[in-house]
This record gives C-alpha cells, sequence and structure tokens, in this order.
C-alpha cells in the first residue's frame, strides 16, 4: 500500500527530509523500529514515527521557536526517541547532532558549546545542565526544572498536531535545501574535537553507496547497536528511509536476544557475539569498510570496522 | 432456466425442513452451549424476555423541565449527585397509545403540566415492527462497576457498539448538534491512559462481548491519542474500529487515513445530511458537500470502510433521503450502506419551543413511508422494515455454531444488537456494485420465516452437522429466485450470507459482485420522547470515566453528559487555547481550502416523482 502524494521509492530525492516523506507513504513492514523493553523486543510502526515526528517538530516550531539553520543537539546513545528527535530537527531544517553521553563530561561539555544549539535532548534530569544554553532542554526519561518531559513534548505536539500545521510540516521538510545542514558529528575524540557537519546531499549520497549492493529487502530486520557516531546514524536512518527493513536499536554489548538480524552495526565485539548468533554476510564488511574508511582517524569509530 | 431449477430446490428443501422438523422437534432439545464468554448457557428463543410492547402501555420517562433543573442544580453544586444514582429525579409516567392515525406519549408532569410528541405516522407499521423483535440477550453480570447509573442503568445485552468520546473539540459549528461542542465554554478530553482504562474495563464483565468500538466527539480526529486508541482497542480484542466523524481531517490531510487504516481504523460513521451543498448549509461550510466528496475518495483510497450518518430534520433535509440512497447505491463500491437518523432535540436544542419541535419532528415511520413513495413501492414499510434488534436472530445462530467448535470458541459472544424495537428499524438491501441492479432482501428472500427457522434450529440445539443441514434447508426454503433481481441467483446469495456471518458456513469470497447495503434508521431519544425501558437495553452504550451509560441517558435523559464532562473537564476553553494553541474551526458559511476538492457529477438532489407512484402524504 502506498499512500498519495507519489509513487515511493522511485522519486530522486535529494534531502533526507524527502527522503523520510517518501519513506511514511511506504507500508510494507510491520514495523520500522524495535527496542529492547525488559526482555522483550517492542516495535514501533511508521505510523506511530511519523506523528512522533511531526509532533515534535511542531512542538520545536511553536514552542522553541525553532527555525531552518538551528542546531539542535541530541545528547544520547541511540533510542527511538532520538531517531524521532534527529528526524523532527532535519524534517524542518535545522542541523541535528549527535553527541555520546559517554565520551568524558569535558568533551561533552566544549561539543556543546560548539554547537550552541537552540535545542537540545538529554537523557535525564540532571544532563540537562549542560545544554543550558540552549532555548528548549527535553529530558528523554523523567523530568526536570526548567525541561520539558518527552512525554510533555508530545502531548504538547500532540494538540498541535491539526491536519493545517500537519500539513505545513510537510510543506517546509519538501522546501528544506539539499545544501543545508543535516548532521552534525563530532570529528575527533581526543581535546580538539570540533563539530563537522554533512549536508542533506553529502548524507544522502553516502546513504545511497551504502545501500547499493544491499538493497531492501520486505521484512529483513538490522542490528544498530552502537554508539551514535555518524556512521551509525547514516546507516540506521537508511534502514528507516527504505520503507521496507525493521531497525532494531540496541544498546552495544547487549546481545539481540530473539531477533535473526541480516545486518549488524556495531562495534566489533558486538558484531562477533552476533555472528555467532546469525551470519553477517560477508558482503556487508567491505562495504561498511567504504562508508567508514572516511573517519578512520577516529579510534571509536575504527570499532566498527569488521 | 435456472428460475425453475431454483425453484425445484426451494420445493425439494422446503419438504427437506419439513420432513426433518417432524423428527427435530419430537426429541427433547438439548441443552444450549454454555461458552465462556456468557453469563449462563446461550439462551432459548423462549427465554428470552422482552419489554412491554404494544399499545396502549405505560412506561416510566421524564419531565424535560425538571430533568434541565435537576441537571442543572447538579452542575452549581446545590445537589449531590448520589440524588440522581438514588433518586428518580424528574421521571413521571408517561403512556403511550394511538389517536387519529398516530402513535403518540403523553406525560403530565405534576409542577410543569402536559407534555406530548408523536412517535409513529403509522401504527400499523410500528406494529410489525415490534412483532419482530425476537427479545433480549443477557442480563448483564459482574458489571456493578461499569453499569452505576440508578435507574438510567443498563441492565440487559452484551451491546454492540461502545462508544467513547475521545474529546469535546471539534472543527465544526454544526446545529443541529448534540454534544454543543465548542459553546460548553470547558474542553473534556479523554488522557490516553483513560482510554486504555475504559476499554480493558468494558471487557472485564459477562456477557463479554464482540464489539465494535466507536471513537466520537466533537471530532475524534481531533484527539491526539486517535490512532493508538484505534492500536489499543484492536490490540485488546475489539473486532472493529469505527469513528464517528465529519471526514474534514481526511479531505485535509489524506495521509492521515492510511496511518489510520495501519493503526486499526476500520469504519468511518460519515456525517452526511444531503447531496448538494445547500442541502449541508445548516452545517455552515459553504462547500461541505464537495469537501466530503474528497473524504470519501481518501477514505476509500485507504481502504476505510464508509457508513454515511443522516441527521433528519423535518422541514431542513427530509427530502434527501432518497437522494440519499441514491448517492449510496450509485456508490456501493465505497460504501456499506447509510445511517438515517431522525432528529432528537439534545444539546443546544433543549430549549426548543413546542411549535418548532412538533414542526420538525421527524420519524422512522415517516422515512419507512418517504423510500415507498420516492422508490414507488420497491421499499415496502411492511414488507422489508425489520427492527435493529431482529440483527439479534443472526448472531443467535453464530454463537450457537462458533459454541459447536469445541476447544476453538472464540472468546467473545458475536456482534448482537438486541436493542429495544422503539429505538431503529433498518431495511436490508443486495446491490451489485458493477450492474447497479438492487433490490431488498426481503423481495426475493422470506425473512420473517428464516428468523423463526433460526430460532427453532438454536432452541433444539442439534449438532454441528445437523445444525448447518438445517440451516441450509432453511436458507433454500425461503430463497425465491423467481423474485431475485437479474443476477442474482442462489448461489450469489449464499455467498453473500456467508460473508454476513464471517464466513462460518463456507470459504469466504473476497471479492464480489453483489453486497448487502444496510440502510438503518435509528431514532435516538429526547426529553419528550424519553422511555426507560429503552435506556435499560441500550446496545450502544457511551464507555466514560464514569463506566458505561445508555446512550440517550447520556445525550439527553438526565445528563449524565453533562456530569461527566464537568466532573472531569481538563480546562476552560479560553484557558486551553493560551496553553495549547487554538485549532481551527470551520463555520461562518465560508468555503473550506482544500486541495483536491473539485466538483463531481451526483445524482440529483431534487426528488425524482416515480410514474404512476401513489404519494403518501407524511406527518
Amino acid at each position: 500500500m502506498t499512500r498519495p502524494g507519489g509513487r515511493a521509492g522511485q522519486e530522486e530525492s535529494g534531502t533526507l527530509a524527502s527522503l523520510f516523506l517518501a519513506a511514511m507513504r511506504r507500508h510494507d513492514r510491520a514495523g520500522v523500529l524495535l527496542h529492547q523493553d525488559g526482555t522483550k523486543w517492542r516495535e514501533t510502526p511508521d505510523w506511530r514515527l511519523e506523528r512522533q515526528v511531526i509532533r515534535l517538530a511542531l512542538f520545536l516550531r511553536e514552542r522553541a521557536s525553532l527555525v531552518p539553520g538551528d542546531r539542535v543537539a541530541i545528547l544520547s546513545r541511540l533510542r527511538p526517541e532520538s531517531v524521532a528527535a534527529e528526524l523532527a530537527a532535519i524534517a524542518q531544517g535545522a542541523a541535528a547532532i549527535a553527541i555520546d553521553p559517554e565520551l568524558p563530561s569535558d568533551t561533552v561539555r566544549r561539543a556543546i558549546e560548539q554547537a550552541a544549539p537552540a535545542v537540545a535532548f538529554v537523557p535525564r534530569g540532571p544532563e540537562r545542565e549542560q545544554a543550558s544554553g540552549a532555548r528548549a532542554v527535553v529530558c528523554f526519561e523523567g523530568k526536570a526544572e526548567g525541561a520539558w518531559a518527552w512525554s510533555e513534548a508530545l502531548d504538547l505536539g500532540g494538540t498541535l498536531d491539526t491536519p493545517e500545521r500537519a500539513q505545513s510540516f510537510r510543506a517546509q521538510a519538501r522546501e528544506v535545501a539539499a545544501s543545508s545542514r543535516a548532521l552534525g558529528y563530532l570529528a575527533g575524540l581526543d581535546g580538539g574535537s570540533s563539530c563537522q557537519y554533512l549536508t542533506h546531499a553529502e548524507a544522502v549520497a553516502r546513504m545511497r553507496a551504502l545501500r547499493t549492493e544491499l538493497p531492501a529487502r520486505k521484512g529483513a530486520v538490522a542490528l544498530v547497536a552502537a554508539p551514535p557516531t555518524l556512521a551509525a546514524r547514516l546507516a540506521l536512518l537508511s534502514f528507516v528511509f527504505d520503507g521496507l527493513t525493521i531497525c532494531a536499536v540496541g544498546t552495544p554489548g547487549r546481545e539481540s536476544a530473539g531477533l535473526q538480524p541480516e545486518w549488524v552495526v556495531g562495534p566489533a565485539g558486538v558484531q562477533e557475539s552476533e555472528r555467532t548468533a546469525a551470519p553477517v554476510p560477508r558482503r556487508a564488511a567491505g562495504l561498511f569498510e567504504r562508508v567508514l574508511a572516511p573517519f578512520r582517524s577516529d579510534p571509536r569509530k575504527a570499532k566498527l570496522e569488521m | 432456466m435456472s428460475e425453475t431449477i431454483d425453484a425445484v430446490v426451494k420445493e425439494l428443501a422446503n419438504l427437506g425442513w419439513h420432513g426433518l422438523q417432524a423428527v427435530n422437534t419430537r426429541v427433547p432439545e438439548a441443552p444450549s452451549p454454555a461458552p465462556d464468554w456468557a453469563p449462563g448457557p446461550l439462551l432459548k428463543s423462549h427465554e428470552r424476555t422482552r419489554p412491554p410492547l404494544g399499545w396502549p402501555r405505560e412506561t416510566d420517562s421524564l419531565c424535560p423541565r425538571c430533568v434541565v433543573e435537576t441537571r442543572n442544580a447538579i452542575l452549581r453544586g446545590e445537589r449531590d449527585l448520589a440524588d440522581l444514582l438514588d433518586g428518580r429525579l424528574g421521571e413521571i409516567k408517561a403512556r403511550i397509545a394511538e389517536e387519529d392515525g398516530r402513535i403518540l406519549i403523553r406525560k403530565t408532569c405534576p409542577e410543569h403540566g402536559a407534555f406530548d410528541d408523536l412517535l409513529s405516522i403509522d401504527p400499523e407499521f410500528s406494529r410489525v415492527i415490534e412483532s419482530r423483535y425476537p427479545g433480549r440477550d443477557f442480563r448483564t453480570l459482574g458489571d456493578e462497576l461499569i453499569h452505576r447509573h440508578g435507574t438510567s442503568t443498563i441492565k440487559y445485552g452484551r451491546g454492540a457498539v461502545l462508544t467513547i468520546d475521545l474529546t469535546n473539540r471539534c472543527n465544526m459549528m454544526c446545529n443541529p448538534c448534540f454534544m454543543d461542542a465548542n459553546q460548553v465554554g470547558y474542553v473534556h478530553e479523554l488522557t490516553l491512559d483513560e482510554i486504555k482504562q475504559i476499554l480493558d474495563d468494558s471487557i472485564s464483565f459477562k456477557p463479554r462481548r464482540q464489539m465494535s468500538v466507536q471513537f466520537s466527539g466533537g471530532e475524534p480526529t481531533m484527539s491526539p491519542h486517535f490512532l493508538e486508541a484505534c492500536r489499543y482497542a484492536k490490540e485488546v480484542g475489539y473486532y472493529a474500529v469505527q469513528a464517528a466523524t465529519n471526514g474534514l481531517r481526511f479531505a485535509l490531510e489524506p495521509e492521515f487515513a492510511y496511518a489510520a487504516k495501519e493503526a486499526g481504523f476500520d469504519l468511518a460513521y460519515f456525517q452526511f445530511d444531503g447531496v448538494s451543498n445547500d442541502a449541508n448549509k445548516h452545517r455552515h461550510i459553504s462547500n461541505l458537500f464537495d469537501v466530503k466528496l474528497k473524504s470519501i475518495d481518501v477514505l476509500h483510497d485507504a481502504g476505510i470502510d464508509i457508513v454515511p450518518v443522516t441527521t433528519l430534520v423535518n422541514g431542513v433535509n427530509e427530502t434527501q433521503v432518497g437522494p440519499l440512497l441514491d448517492f449510496v447505491l450509485a456508490n456501493s463500491d465505497k460504501m456499506g450502506g447509510i445511517s438515517f437518523q431522525p432528529v432528537s432535540f439534545t444539546g443546544r436544542d433543549e430549549d426548543i419551543s413546542d411549535e418548532d419541535r412538533r414542526r420538525r419532528r421527524y420519524t422512522i415511520s415517516h422515512m419507512a413511508h418517504e423510500m415507498q413513495r420516492y422508490y414507488g413501492g420497491k421499499i415496502d414499510p411492511y414488507r422489508d422494515w425489520y427492527p435493529l434488534g431482529a440483527m439479534g436472530g443472526f448472531t443467535v445462530l453464530a454463537d450457537h455454531l462458533r459454541a459447536l467448535n469445541g476447544p476453538d470458541q472464540p472468546s467473545f459472544g458475536g456482534l448482537c444488537c438486541s436493542c429495544h424495537p422503539n429505538c431503529g428499524s433498518s431495511v436490508l438491501l443486495v446491490a451489485n456494485r458493477k450492474t447497479k441492479v438492487w433490490s431488498p432482501i426481503t423481495q426475493f428472500f422470506d425473512m420473517e420465516r428464516f428468523m423463526k427457522d433460526i430460532a427453532l434450529i438454536c432452541d433444539t440445539g442439534r449438532g454441528k452437522k445437523l445444525t448447518l443441514a438445517q440451516v441450509a434447508l432453511s436458507f433454500l426454503r425461503n430463497f425465491d429466485g423467481r423474485k431475485a433481481p437479474s443476477g442474482m441467483t442462489l448461489l450469489e446469495f449464499l455467498k453473500l450470507f456467508n460473508g454476513k456471518m464471517g464466513g462460518s458456513l463456507m470459504k469466504k469470497e473476497q471479492e464480489q459482485d453483489w453486497t448487502v447495503l444496510w440502510i438503518g434508521g435509528m431514532w435516538f431519544q429526547d426529553l419528550w420522547t424519553y422511555d426507560f425501558r429503552r435506556t435499560e437495553m441500550c446496545v450502544i452504550p457511551y464507555a466514560t470515566q464514569e463506566g458505561e451509560i445508555s446512550f440517550c441517558a447520556y445525550n439527553t435523559g438526565v445528563g449524565w453528559r453533562q456530569i461527566v464532562e464537568n466532573m472531569h473537564m481538563v480546562a476552560r476553553t479560553k484557558d486551553w487555547f493560551e496553553t495549547r494553541g487554538r485549532h481551527k474551526i470551520y463555520a461562518g458559511d465560508r468555503p473550506m481550502e482544500v486541495p483536491g476538492v473539485r466538483k463531481l457529477p451526483v445524482v440529483s438532489d431534487a426528488p425524482q416523482p416515480v410514474s404512476g407512484a401513489h404519494v403518501t402524504a407524511c406527518g
């Protein structure tokens, strides 16, 4: 089934925003994301992810005055909420900068100072202090003084989610320029780390290269159990955008109990443990290597090589 | 040739039936199965109770003035809610009787004087409808926490449709509207946790029922939890999810329709008052019909079924009955029928003057005669109309057959409409989606005798094979191919029947040329026509934070809606807008700007006189 607006998969989409819109027109999978809830995997269907992205975007626009060109920092491991936050930001023409909260606190602090985000997403209340300069801070878990709880942001976004505003979200997403900044990442993890950006066009090109040799297959499961590096985010987004793959977002070091992923994106240790459970196609090894090669100077990212 | 074969088959089946029953009725009835979902063994026809029917009869009703005064006193805090639960506030006796060829309800309040209203313009029609009522469903069991509303408490039945108001916010300003949306000054909107709790509670007692859930409002698609509510309803086991919607959201945002379908949304109970913009002008959007056409296209594209719902008001749109049915027939590929709802004066209309009320009153009997007139007698008021509660007769058979599946029994009873015969009536049509040929089923199928046969089959309670054999014989003996429309053969009709029985008889076919259209008349009560015998067996209750309340007791009657909403309001409307933003309201007789809205050639909305038809004055 394909929703209105064009034939999904066949348009030449130049931005991550338009890829997102196109993906939400396809409905060939049971769920787009999986995450662990205790010992079980819980699915997020396409319609739920789309609605969360729209609502979060409306919340950011109305309450945080987010405009195209702004920066949104996401201080979190990869999780369904961080995916929604990233998509909400980039669909509105803002740049999403992912920062691994496991990095040394000084590194995190400098990264946020450099990014100077308009909006920051943090895991919990205490981390709010690290983003005190942002116009709005949203906590994925719990709440804190001066910050919005994730549920509050979605709740308000839910009320803002009228058909008129939802369509304005889509119209704005279609207007995002391919040359504008999309994904921000930290280059260099030592004292000289700096915030770099991929434009929409660059990100799309990398994702296409990643997936050319690994076409999407309906019902295939991909596991992304990695820190929020650029490579992991690109892989994750490519799975979301293909409209067919179910992407499990795991925690590095935890096993994918009950899954039989066809692709695994994660540090070497994770890949080894997954390989014994479900062999990863060898072709994927070389492919990820080619995608990740430009980042080889980053010792953390090097761990992603197979 | 096929007609001859059908006639032979009919006669042979009739002989077979009589031969089988000669033995079957002499063997003692077997005990009824007792499935887990039921409070006891399935009811035999002679075990079903009935409310008092016929006339003259006395019943319990309400004084239209006392009720409003009492309700307002409770809302102001001057009286306690306990008075409503324990007392009989505003209750007076009423007499239903035939006068001058009409059926009227008359009652007198010691304080406010006499009231009367019209119930039917054709006593014979009403008598036939009441005679076809098969009896009530089970008494409810273990429901004390859910059904606890004094004399308004539901006592019978497993219900057919559970209505949940997700929000009282709306994007239109209609008159009539019993929701009084946008006028009450407060927002009442359920949280997702409350919605889930209501759904969980609704399956906590017996009879555990296979119901539809209908999300309503205001406009339910304005609730931020609409999609999640659809999903949760399916997760807990509801087999169908509906929404009573004006459809504007789907016209404005087609993507939402697809998301809704995926989330579990099945059927749009689609507000639809006429086949032109002029016929919809009382809804105060000047191009509303055009927008509705867009909605229909979008919903159909997304795979969502559509049943248009029309409020009929005498002097406003009563001439639309025929054109609306024509529209449904022309679009039978998109629609499963139509629900006509003669106006009930509630909400903003509680203040209506007696003169206006009498002038605008419209009953199901009016509607039955209007259809007879419009179609030149093709739809007959006495042959073709059955009470909505007659559908329960088919549920009896479905329950019986499923109970005979042994360990594979379902955990829910079948959908059972067992409402009071005065609540509504319907006609079933068959229509060919390609040729557009149509006719009432009762034109060629003896429904009355079939229902009696079903009662006998279930009462005698034989094993599955013998039960199915009897059903087959009854089916065959009651089908008259000589009277069926062109192309409607016995096999085609059997496939349709099997589809409506959920595939109980044979493998269900997905695509068929023929479809069944349900043409319903549902007449909700107001303070002038109120009858407690109806509310206590309501099958379309509202599920609220204060339990499940009969539809009419909620929307009118003592005014449970106002009471519940005041108890659980979220914010004053002004505060809501300030903190959460305004939503757009389409009103003021202006057109809506909707991409893709276009004029389509549709059937004329002017009544078409049928040559040779005898025109009957109505009302």
